[in-house]
């Protein structure tokens, strides 16, 4: 539940931040997010994933189930990608790879004041 | 240690990621567009997908009082400002909103900085403009119009508009061309509006065939070029008609022969402006169901999406205007307003002209008239993405600016009327029409347009119809500026201006009509001299629609418009078919031979024998013209027809075969190899002539999947419907305006409002374009008349 809790947080914080400065606004909030993870409780990196999976990816789906299909298959020709799903999937995992680093060094750093190193451990996912 | 090292690792492995994926990259010699911005659901193209326009309320500096827009259901502006700086403020604005990548386009193209945003492969585009003297005529002409204050003035508030639009943008609203490209909007200026006018004059008047034509007299020799290449077609109605004080001119000139100049090295080819080409007439109250004028106009461009025009309504308490602006420049282009209407075709004289001439032996001198000339040079900086600037020096006489090589003692003048310098008040034209009055008036502004040339119609409240060969040129001896021209006896070339007074226009014919197409402007006894490429067909066609029926209506100038007939198609075959043996053909030519006899010469798009028709005349033209190489001007297609029949024509002999063919051996031959192509394309499921010609207006910086592709439609370059075959050239815009108490006017033109290819009002127009739709133009005084408004936009002082 709490990392369900800090997922919706990511996404609407980071929502707003790219509104403020562009597509890098779920940069901080994503890394933000994960310095405080241990605090949190929620799960270490599957939450900032899915925020960003969610926030690039929910819009694409909207704008081609919505009457923009047309435009999106165009744009996805335009960079040569045979199809618009595959458009909205590369923009998804954009999304994915940008909120999921972001906090994942948030909780690396994180780790590194942890005395207990309880939550540290490179390995682990 | 380990976990610091993993997280440095980590946040320099993220860094980088975001950097690359952050910025545009160079792979090869493939630009990338900068991934992350570009899908981006807060400011990447997914926000270029645009529902329907909502209503809004903004306050602005700048503005003077409120300024309410609405807009109709096409998405096209209906302003109501207050004064015309208001409402050319809003106008600027809109421009920016809805085109602004094309606007910035436009203006790279004609002022030497496409490569700068595009890339080395622009280079040799760009250099070409600046040695052409063009960015240095944009700077100078800007110069001469900033002594015309008031003017200057009214140019500077449609670009604060505009500029205002550009600083309120968030990142989101950028153009989607611009972060596939990956660069930013600039500001817009009066200089950036004289290279959007400049981009124009090199679309209508920068076309000649002086090297081309040069090279064919010097290999064909003096009597076969003047059998060939006669100066006008004499079937030609010419448009204006004949002025009885013309005979009495003083400024005739008389008939002087041209030196034909030695090329001695490669000059870059200019570009052939086939096909670029419009219509425009107008009938009297005694012509019109009516008993008003009517007037219609339809001026071919090359089609692009965006859509070469923006259309909008202007109300002010002067004035009430309606018509389409070219995106970039401020007022209307061709229009009407409560009391007249005006359109435009290009006016074909070559107002291009090539000298040759030797340098100086310091190479900063020329010789011209046998003097020796002093060239001035100027500097201009060429930026090149990811490349260092370089530095372009042009040097510039008295008949342009020269092209050389860096060995010969020869070099080579381009003179252009795009590059005289303005001294009237040339911006305002188009801002002047808008409040025109009275035919008086009207003539006054039309006196400051310079070029491109037009042929500017006109009616009008009180009855009036006229037209005006409008524009700047040269005083010319008989041919001169059809070849290159030797710079050692210029005769004061381009010095003596035909004055105003002697431009040939017509005020209200006996004819009761008067049309043009692009064909030559005058008859012989003109007593003005002028080259130049003429239409043979289109003027004909509507001279003799025009001619045939005693009254016509707004219904029957739409047919006139679409109207797919060819002239072409009925002279040529005329002339062809009885060429040919019917009854002795082969079954296979003979079904040919029927098809073609039996086609009413009309490109209609359901029809195969256009198919067959294009085949045949472009076979027969081959065969009869073998003696001419690529680098030479072929005759004009009507020399062809006319020398078809004639047996003594040298030119029927193929000459790679020992046999001497005749007119007869040709047209079989041509029959045989059209069929041959005819079947193979019938057999490749081609329906029809509209399947085949596959017509497409492709995107402005031919990002192809934002074209419209596949559109059927009929139409020939020699018919009124002048849609082409083989290239995006058609009717930009068809208008036709009903004079009268009540103006009833109609428009459409084949795009939409708006630039953006995610908006639902990018190509709105054109399926009602193609299958000839018209929208009825609603210019009420009053905006609570106003019909199908869909949203509103006011503009309020900050």
């Amino acid at each position: 539940m709490r990392s369900i809790i800090d997922t919706i947080v990511m996404i609407l914080l980071s929502y707003q931040a790219c509104l403020l400065v562009g597509w890098w606004g779920l940069v901080p909030i994503c890394f933000i997010s994960g310095l405080f993870q241990s605090w949190s409780g929620s799960a270490k990196y599957w939450p900032g994933m899915l925020a960003g999976a969610v926030l690039w990816g929910a819009p694409a789906i909207y704008h081609i189930l919505a009457g923009s299909s047309s435009f999106v298959h165009q744009t996805a020709e335009v960079l040569q990608l045979s199809s618009s799903w595959l458009l909205v999937l590369v923009t998804a995992l954009i999304g994915t790879l940008i909120a999921g680093l972001s906090r994942k060094i948030g909780v690396v750093i994180s780790s590194l004041y942890n005395s207990d190193g309880a939550h540290t451990a490179p390995s682990r996912s | 240690m380990i976990r610091t090292a993993y997280a440095i690792f980590l946040v320099l492995c993220t860094a980088c990621l975001l950097w690359l994926g952050g910025n545009p990259q160079q792979i090869g010699g493939t630009r990338l567009p900068a991934l992350f911005p570009l899908l981006s659901p807060t400011q990447g193209f997914w926000a270029q997908a645009e529902k329907r326009q909502k209503s809004d309320k903004i306050y602005l500096d700048g503005v003077q009082e409120e300024i309410s827009i609405y807009f109709d259901d096409r998405l096209v502006p209906h302003i109501y400002a207050q004064s015309m700086d208001d409402a050319l403020y809003a106008q600027g604005y809109l421009h920016a909103k809805y085109r602004l990548f094309q606007t910035d386009l436009s203006h790279r193209s004609t002022a030497g900085r496409l490569a700068e945003i595009l890339g080395a492969n622009l280079r040799a585009y760009d250099i070409d403009n600046i040695k052409k003297g063009i960015p240095h005529t944009i700077a100078l002409t800007d110069k001469a119009w900033s002594k015309h204050e008031a003017s200057y003035d009214r140019v500077s508030s449609y670009c604060a508009g505009y500029n205002t639009y550009v600083d309120r943008m968030s990142r989101a609203d950028h153009p989607i061309e611009m972060k596939l490209i990956g660069y930013e909007p600039e500001h817009w200026s009066p200089a950036k509006v004289v290279s959007i006018i400049k981009s124009m004059q090199k679309v209508l008047a920068l076309g000649n065939d002086d090297k081309r034509l040069s090279r064919t007299l010097q290999r064909l020799g003096p009597e076969k070029f003047a059998e060939y290449h006669p100066l006008f077609n004499p079937q030609t109605i010419p448009i204006i008609p004949d002025d009885p004080s013309w005979s009495s001119s003083e400024n005739n000139v008389a008939p002087q022969p041209v030196d034909v100049g030695q090329l001695s090295f490669p000059l870059p080819s200019d570009p052939v402006t086939e096909g670029i080409g419009s219509n425009n007439w107008v009938v009297s109250g005694s012509k019109s169901s009516t008993g008003h004028p009517i007037l219609a106009n339809d001026p071919h461009l090359r089609l692009t999406l965006p859509s070469v025009w923006y259309e909008l309504h202007i109300h002010t308490p002067e004035v009430n205007a309606y018509g389409v602006s070219l995106p970039g420049v401020p007022g209307i282009v061709i229009g009407l307003n409560d009391h007249m209407a005006w359109g435009m075709t290009n006016v074909g004289h070559d107002l291009t002209d090539w000298y040759e001439m030797r340098y100086s032996d310091d190479r900063d001198a020329v010789m011209i008239d046998g003097e020796q000339e002093k060239l001035i040079s100027t500097d201009h900086t060429l930026s090149t993405l990811s490349m260092p600037d370089t530095t372009i020096t042009v040097k510039m006489s008295r008949l342009g600016p020269i092209y050389e090589n860096d060995t010969s003692a020869v070099c080579y003048a381009w003179k252009w009327i795009g590059n005289e310098i303005p001294q009237e008040d040339e911006m305002s034209v188009f801002l002047d029409f808008m409040a025109q009055t009275s035919y008086d008036g009207r003539q006054k502004i039309l006196s400051r347009f310079i070029a491109p040339a037009q042929n500017y119609v006109y009616a009008d409240k009180e009855g009036n119809i006229a037209m005006d060969v409008q524009g700047k040129f040269p005083v010319r001896s008989y041919g001169e500026g059809r070849l290159v021209q030797s710079a050692d006896s210029t005769a004061g070339a381009w010095s003596q201006w035909i004055p105003q007074s002697d431009l040939a226009r017509s005020l209200n014919p006996a004819q009761g009509y008067l049309a043009s197409a692009n064909q030559r402007s005058t008859s012989d006894a003109y007593p003005y001299h002028y080259v130049g490429r003429f239409d043979d067909y289109r003027g004909r066609t509507i001279n003799g629609f025009l001619q045939d029926q005693d009254k016509h209506s707004t219904q029957d100038m739409m047919s006139y418009q679409q109207s797919s007939y060819s002239l072409y198609a009925a002279d040529f075959l005329d002339a062809y078919l009885p060429l040919l043996q019917a009854d002795q053909l082969s079954t296979r030519l003979r079904e040919s031979y029927d098809l073609l006899a039996s086609w009413n010469r009309s490109f209609e798009a359901d029809e195969r024998a256009p198919i067959l028709f294009d085949l045949c005349s472009e076979e027969m033209y081959t065969a009869i013209w073998d003696e001419y190489s690529a680098d030479m001007t072929s005759p004009e297609d009507w020399r062809t027809i006319d020398l078809m029949t004639d047996a003594k024509a040298m030119c029927h002999d193929i000459l790679s075969t020992k046999k001497i063919e005749t007119a007869e051996d040709l047209a079989l031959i041509a029959l045989d190899s059209a069929t041959a192509r005819y079947q193979q394309i019938i057999e490749s499921e081609v329906e029809d002539y509209g399947d085949h010609k596959d017509f497409s207006i492709p995107h402005l910086a031919r990002l192809d999947p934002y074209s419209r592709t596949g559109l059927r439609t009929g139409g020939h370059w020699s018919s009124l419907n002048s849609i082409r075959e083989g290239s995006s050239v058609g009717p930009s815009w068809r208008m036709i305006v009903e004079m009268g108490p009540e103006i009833k006017a109609y428009g459409i033109y084949p795009g939409g409002q708006s630039g953006n290819p995610g908006s639902p009002y990018y190509s709105d127009m054109i399926d009602d374009w193609r299958t000839g739709q018209y929208y009825e133009l609603d210019m009420a005084s009053d905006p609570d008349l106003l019909g199908n408004i869909e949203s509103t936009l006011i503009i309020k002082p900050r």
